[in-house]
């Protein structure tokens, strides 16, 4: 795995709108081991605010060597505002083709956000990712396959 | 791959060997991460593969039905988006007990483990009453495709969901050294199961011998088991060393997390989406 | 370090025994397991056997009366069963539990407990999947039982509830054996090892491994749905509740196409260490063998329709899963030119098992050609059904798996017994094996073509099939007469055979550094590995610098990893932390069987329904029991404290 944020590659002339020789841009830092460098400045095309936020984000995500009991308590905050505005949307007077989307992928949003932070694949070596994204892609391929074989992709 | 340097992920679980917490031996792996919770991993992505052939079999399914109760009649969104909630809620439950012991501090772990599996079990209570409801609204697991899908799926989530709380508990029960305390989590827990089952019957009228004055005397025997095992567990006590058996909560994590994740795509794909499914094929829409 | 263990309850005094029965039950060692599997799968092999011969000896003459059509058909179903459940995919493991370990040079697999498990579950899965047998009512639909004959209306009795319970038993066999060795291949390999280092037998298992454990759990959830039905009046697959038979068919080959890779791979794996070593040249072309066997096992989902051309999936179903199909014969290719590219201008050595690796190849390119022709979907529906079909399943199982298999039982027996199986009768079983085999296969082609359907007790006398069907039997005749040959070699030479080395083929990879057989513990330093191929390139410096030298293609296979670039090539160096320490080898246990007794009985009693009390108290008895067995399992430490001590 390379390292992040000692990348050496030469960006090339699309890459250097996103990428700096020292770092990435809005690439935020996964590991208290990243953030504890107090050298590190997140340099970004919008200044000091951004560099703010991230700071924020590292002290949220992974002060102390673990995310913090308080950045727990805002995911689950967040994930019953989803849920929330997921029910909502079920009352909404649209009709299926418009709402369904919608609820799947507010519920993608969840998904994503429980085995990021809950489980902890965000902070974690990629190898957990790639062995878990591996069922489930291959599960959601196998699922569409077969509701394509069974013609209910519109239904 | 696989020769990241095990220090650049603190949950990483390195030098862990496999099942071994008394050998002592401190055996790298060829990756620095611990292979138990790989284990967990990859067991997980399997675990894909069965929920996504339940979900799949319910989808094909869908609007297939030769006769009623249909889903509109059926389902009840309201409810369920309170259980949906309940489950949230112990999946933060849960990651705040591993927070507790990784930053050692046990008895706040064992009091958020105690937590997890309580919601856990609300959302089990829930099942029950939900279960019972479509019963007594004519739909059973034979009544129609609907009832046959729903209840295979929603059931085998729900028996995930009945062994994590069983491993919850063994948890908190390795975490409590005395006998003071280990008798104070038996007193909380039966209490509250008590409790649980008592308002199930009497509110809901699942169980008809106890209806009325025998549901209020479980009830308030419950809540004393609950308050005495309550004061025995809080008044401080030696605490076993967690370190041991923290990467064992961190497992069980997991695969709770991934119970609550399995929910997050039934609750939107059995109930928000198919909530208004109605005749379907009887309607003659047919194949 | 053991100061701060956990002291934790145990229930049973944890066992002792060295040598006899209970050192068998209670063992947790790779190399045992390895040859539990070993035996009990070559024990199912002479029962589907002789299930076989009785049916070939039915249908050696036109309106026969050996066997009734209803044991006919509990025959042929549970042949079938038996060959794919029982007796590749276990003989697959043995080797597997065998090799891997020391193919990577770890002490044990990751989980060993796990690993006993495994095997005591595949047991008795195949006990319960043969207790029809005894009953009188064997599982009777065929192996892949297709609903809605499998209702209960349908298929009265217990036969095919005792299909279901079996396989889920197997399945989770399966599963707990695929984790294992996913996880030490991932975790337990020797320093520098990397991935691309790797001997391909082990990357195969891994590629087995992983299509495992995504193939499962979908037939996992078919069997539980059918189980359903049968036994609690679900409607999956009833057609008068609006069920779909289609959808368990859809359901057992998103399993059943996965499952042909787990049942050739590893032969192909084994037939990757054959022909190398006995032509004297590393395996042609590494990298293009082992990502033709990841492509496989990814493209392998995605084919499974062409199990089902003529059901009628629509055109653009159909000309996709056609497409998809000739697709995946492309990577199959890729290793026939590999294995090809190998044995071109090298030193051959033709003993057995080079003999039984190039039957594979040879064998496997004609079922794979016959396999290509029912990718097409105007033949597959002449082909459906017919004995075009067995001769194609058979060409890739037994000319392809088996052959594969007893490829490597010749080669490596040396390393597992510490004698070599005699050559002279090694050579009797193969040459009559093979002639055998297309005696009995070949003509079926013929057949197949000619109309003659499969799963018939019995055809009508001048169909023209007279003739080709009694050259078959014979053939059958012969293969059971190799068999035997072989198990005669099996017994001659545990007495008798040459003693091997610990490295009597002049191998390439590293179980060939340690004694024949090797001891407890394997390794006594673990080996540090510079290169693919490593032992060679120790034995051989002299090629180190032609093999670097090759650069090109060649050379990302060959990087050196950091750190060990100033090593000498080779074994060399110390595992850090085995220095100054003994070698502690997980200590034996009850519980793996206990755990495995209980699910069994659990699952197996689910089929009775009879006195309603029973249906439920039965089943709760024997998971109960798993339960409390696994808690003892989950607290019982891997060395016995005391035990670990006494190295310190
Ligand atoms: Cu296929």
């Amino acid at each position: 795995m390379a390292k992040t944020g000692k990348s050496q590659d030469k960006p090339g002339m699309l890459g250097s709108l996103f990428w700096q020789s020292s770092d990435r841009y809005f690439q935020l830092p996964k590991t208290y081991a990243e953030a504890e460098s107090p050298a590190r400045k997140y340099e970004n095309p919008f200044g000091r605010l951004v560099d703010r936020m991230s700071r924020m984000w590292v002290r949220l995500s992974s002060g102390d060597r673990h995310p913090t009991a308080g950045f727990y308590v805002i995911v689950g905050v967040v994930l019953t505002v989803i849920t929330a505005i997921e029910v909502w949307a079920f009352t909404w007077p649209f009709g299926k083709a418009v709402i369904n989307p919608i609820l799947l992928a507010l519920s993608a949003v969840k998904f994503v956000m429980v085995i990021g932070f809950f489980m902890h694949l965000r902070f974690e070596h990629p190898l957990f990712t790639r062995v878990f994204a591996a069922g489930l892609i291959l599960a959601i391929a196998i699922s569409l396959s077969l509701l394509a074989l069974f013609f209910k992709l519109n239904g | 791959m696989a020769q990241a340097p095990a220090a650049t992920y603190p949950h990483g679980q390195a030098n862990l060997p496999a099942e071994s917490h008394a050998s002592g031996h401190a055996e790298n792996t060829s990756t620095g991460l611990g292979h138990r919770k790989l284990l967990m991993w990859t067991f997980l992505g399997s675990e894909c593969m069965f929920f996504g052939s339940l979900i799949a079999t319910y989808l094909v399914y869908r609007n297939q039905n030769l006769n009623g109760p249909y889903p509109s009649e059926i389902i009840d969104v309201p409810i369920t988006s309170l259980s949906t909630f309940v489950l949230l809620m112990s999946s933060l439950a849960m990651v705040l007990a591993l927070n507790g012991i990784q930053r050692n501090k046990p008895r706040l772990g064992r009091f958020w483990t105690l937590m997890t599996a309580a919601l856990g079990s609300v959302f089990l209570f829930f099942q029950v009453f939900e279960f019972h409801e479509f019963a007594i609204h004519g739909l059973t697991p034979r009544t129609n495709l609907f009832g046959t899908t729903f209840f295979t799926l929603t059931g085998f989530h729900g028996a995930h969901v009945t062994l994590g709380v069983v491993l919850l508990l063994i948890m908190a029960f390795v975490f409590s050294r005395s006998g003071r305390e280990k008798l104070g989590l038996v007193l909380a827990v039966s209490g509250f199961y008590a409790v649980g089952v008592a308002l199930l019957a009497h509110f809901f009228k699942i169980i008809p011998p106890i209806v009325g004055a025998p549901a209020f005397v479980i009830t308030a025997l419950g809540l004393a088991a609950m308050a005495g095992g309550g004061y025995l567990l809080a008044k401080p006590a030696a605490v076993r060393n967690v370190k041991a058996v923290s990467e064992n909560l961190e497992i069980t994590g997991l695969y709770w997390h991934f119970v609550d994740i399995v929910w997050i795509v039934i609750f939107t794909v059995v109930y928000l989406i198919s909530a208004n499914d109605g005749l379907g094929l009887a309607q003659g829409l047919g194949h | 370090m053991t100061s701060t263990a956990v002291k934790f309850p145990t229930f049973i005094a944890r066992p002792r025994a060295e040598h006899g029965l209970w050192s068998w039950i209670t063992t947790i060692d790779h190399k045992r397991i390895g040859t539990l599997y070993g035996v009990t799968a070559f024990v199912f092999f002479l029962i589907g056997g002789v299930e076989a011969l009785i049916m070939r000896t039915q249908l050696m003459s036109p309106e026969n009366d050996f066997v009734s059509p209803e044991v006919y058909n509990q025959l042929f179903t549970m042949h079938g069963t038996t060959m794919v459940f029982l007796v590749i995919m276990p003989l697959s493991a043995a080797f597997f539990n065998w090799l891997i370990p020391l193919q990577i040079g770890a002490r044990d697999v990751a989980f060993p407990r796990l690993n006993a498990f495994s095997y005591w579950l595949f047991l008795f899965g195949g006990i319960l999947l043969n207790v029809g047998w005894l009953t009188g009512e064997a599982p009777n639909a065929g192996w892949f039982s297709y609903a809605n004959l499998t209702e209960k209306p349908y298929s009265i009795g217990h036969g095919v509830t005792y299909w279901i319970l079996g396989l889920q038993v197997l399945g989770v066999a399966s599963l707990a054996a695929s984790f294992n060795f996913i996880i030490t291949i991932v975790n337990l390999r020797a320093p520098g090892m990397s991935f691309m280092k790797l001997p391909v037998f082990v990357w195969m298992t891994l590629v087995v491994g992983v299509l495992i454990i995504f193939a499962f759990p979908i037939i996992t959830v078919a069997l539980i749905q059918i189980q359903f039905d049968r036994l609690y009046g679900l409607n999956f697959f009833r057609p008068e509740a609006g069920g779909d038979p289609v959808m368990w068919q859809h359901m057992f080959w998103l399993f059943g196409h996965p499952e042909v890779y787990i049942l050739i791979l590893p032969a192909m794996g084994i037939v990757s260490e054959v022909l190398p070593t006995f032509s004297r040249k590393p395996l042609f072309g590494y990298p293009f063998v082992v990502f033709a066997g990841v492509s496989i096992a990814f493209m392998g989902f995605f084919v499974w329709s062409h199990h089902m051309f003529t059901v009628g999936l629509g055109p653009a179903a159909t000309a996709a899963f056609s497409l998809s199909t000739m697709a995946i014969a492309v990577p199959t290719g890729i290793k026939i030119f590999n294995w090809v590219g190998t044995m071109y201008k090298g030193h051959l050595r033709l003993n057995t098992a080079m003999l039984f690796a190039i039957g594979f190849v040879t064998m496997f390119v004609v079922g794979g050609m016959s396999g290509v022709t029912h990718a097409s979907p105007p033949t597959d529906a002449q082909q459906q059904d017919t004995y075009y079909i067995v001769a194609h399943f058979h060409y890739v199982l037994f000319g392809g798996s088996m052959l594969g298999l007893f490829s490597g039982a010749y080669y490596w027996w040396p390393k597992f017994t510490g004698r070599f199986l005699n050559e002279k009768i090694g050579q009797v079983h193969f040459w009559l094996m093979l002639v055998g085999f297309n005696l009995t296969f070949f003509p079926m082609h013929w057949l197949g073509l000619d109309g003659m359907p499969r799963r018939i007790f019995t055809y009508a006398t001048g169909m023209g099939w007279d003739s080709s069907n009694y050259w078959a039997t014979i053939g059958s005749y012969l293969i059971a007469v190799a068999v035997l040959v072989f198990i005669f070699n099996v017994f001659y030479s545990r007495k008798r055979g040459a003693v091997a080395g610990a490295d009597p083929w002049d191998g390439r990879t590293l179980e060939w550094t340690i004694p024949s057989p090797p001891p407890e513990y394997n390794f006594k330093v673990i080996p540090h590995v510079k290169y693919r191929d490593d032992f060679w390139y120790t034995k051989h410096p002299e090629l180190v610098a032609e093999m670097e030298g090759h650069g090109g293609h060649g050379s990302a296979g060959h990087k050196t990893i950091s750190g060990a670039a100033d090593m000498p090539p080779g074994i060399t160096g110390e595992h850090g932390d085995t220095g100054g320490h003994g070698v502690h080898m997980p200590d034996k246990s009850y519980y793996p069987i206990l755990v495995a007794a209980g699910l069994t009985f659990g699952v197996g009693t689910l089929l009775i329904q009879e006195p309603v009390i029973l249906r439920w108290i039965l089943p709760a008895i024997g998971f109960t029991f798993a339960f409390v067995s696994g808690l003892g399992w989950a607290f019982e430490p891997v060395n016995e404290p005391a035990a670990a001590n006494d190295g310190h």
